[in-house]
């Protein structure tokens, strides 16, 4: 039996053990809950802007708190690695072009709206934003690497288009997004406590500590 | 077919090249050790040991022979009170893996079938 030593397959795979720990996945799932939550908020008298303000403080804690859980509970066990130049630059020129696609799609949305302001099509925010979560999934998932977040990509852009669809027939309120945004949350949520799960059955604490003499 | 006596003096002479090899890296898991610092920048304990598998003592003990070869670079820091020590591979032992990496390529490359 012979076994191809690739040294590019080696700093993939360390790249991606540094994801293995879902929680990223968690705090993605728990940025999605705007689109859940975001609507039904606007039930209770909060307009469109507070609505989708009152989550940033949300945001920011689920943040510092993955920051807090990385240095005190991830790092001890995994340890870490500080990747060369070459990975730095692909990350900067993917986020480059993803923030081009981002004011592209934001400037034809507003030339589009510009042009025709009494029709503005039922299915251009829907088609927008499926659009937009399916560049930024597959994005993330072809910079880091992480096949799953090609999933994220598929479940969270079906489900705005599902979503809208089944809102227009009538079967769902608020465009379908707190059950479609919901399940695709969950899907992120469980999948990141199941990783999490995993990672400290996989990385169990050190007994000593763990250094070099 | 006949062996001449020419084409045995070669074989032997590529044969004898195999232990002109770099011995330090050629042991399998400082091979695994070195393959693993070049690519990356910095790296510490923890995680080698995880991504290689070998123990904290054999790992530790494979890190001073590279150390003292100037192979690596040893960094100690602290992280909430506890000891962190970052390896990076320095200038000599990037040059020592890939002349290792090129040897051995022209070494089997020469090889007969």
């Amino acid at each position: 039996m012979t076994t191809k030593i690739n040294l590019k397959e080696i700093e993939r795979s360390a790249f991606r053990a540094t994801f293995s720990d879902g929680l990223t996945d968690i705090f993605i799932g728990i940025v999605l809950l705007i689109f859940a939550i975001g609507p039904l908020l606007q039930d209770l008298g909060f307009g469109d802007f507070w609505s989708s303000i009152v989550f940033l403080p949300l945001f920011l804690i689920a943040h510092l708190i993955k920051q807090k859980i990385k240095r005190r509970i991830v790092e001890p066990r995994m340890g870490t690695v500080k990747f060369g130049p070459k990975r730095s630059r692909k990350i900067k020129m993917i986020l480059a072009i993803l923030s081009a696609s981002l004011l592209l799609g934001i400037l034809l949305g507003i030339l589009f709206w510009f042009h025709n302001p009494h029709t503005p099509s039922e299915w251009l925010f829907p088609g927008f934003l499926s659009i937009l979560l399916l560049l930024i999934f597959s994005g993330a998932a072809f910079v880091l690497d992480i096949t799953r977040f090609y999933l994220y990509a598929f479940i969270s852009s079906l489900g705005v288009i599902s979503g809208e669809l089944l809102f227009q027939k009538g079967h769902l309120s608020h465009h379908g997004y707190p059950v479609f945004f919901g399940v695709t949350c969950l899907v992120l949520i469980t999948t990141g406590a199941t990783l999490f799960i995993q990672f400290f059955e996989k990385y169990p604490k050190p007994n000593a500590e763990v250094s070099y003499e | 077919m006949l062996k001449s006596p020419m084409n045995e003096n070669a074989n032997g002479k590529n044969l004898r090249k195999l232990s002109n090899v770099d011995r330090l890296i050629h042991e399998p898991a400082r091979l695994m050790i070195m393959a693993f610092l070049t690519v990356v920048e910095e790296v510490d304990f923890t995680f080698l040991m995880n991504q290689t598998g070998l123990t904290r003592g054999n790992l530790s003990s494979h890190m001073t022979k590279l150390e003292n070869a100037n192979y690596i670079k040893v960094k100690k820091t602290f992280v909430n009170k506890m000891p962190r020590t970052l390896f990076k591979v320095t200038e000599t032992g990037r040059n020592a893996f890939q002349s290792y990496r090129q040897s051995m390529r022209q070494l089997f490359d020469e090889l007969p079938e």
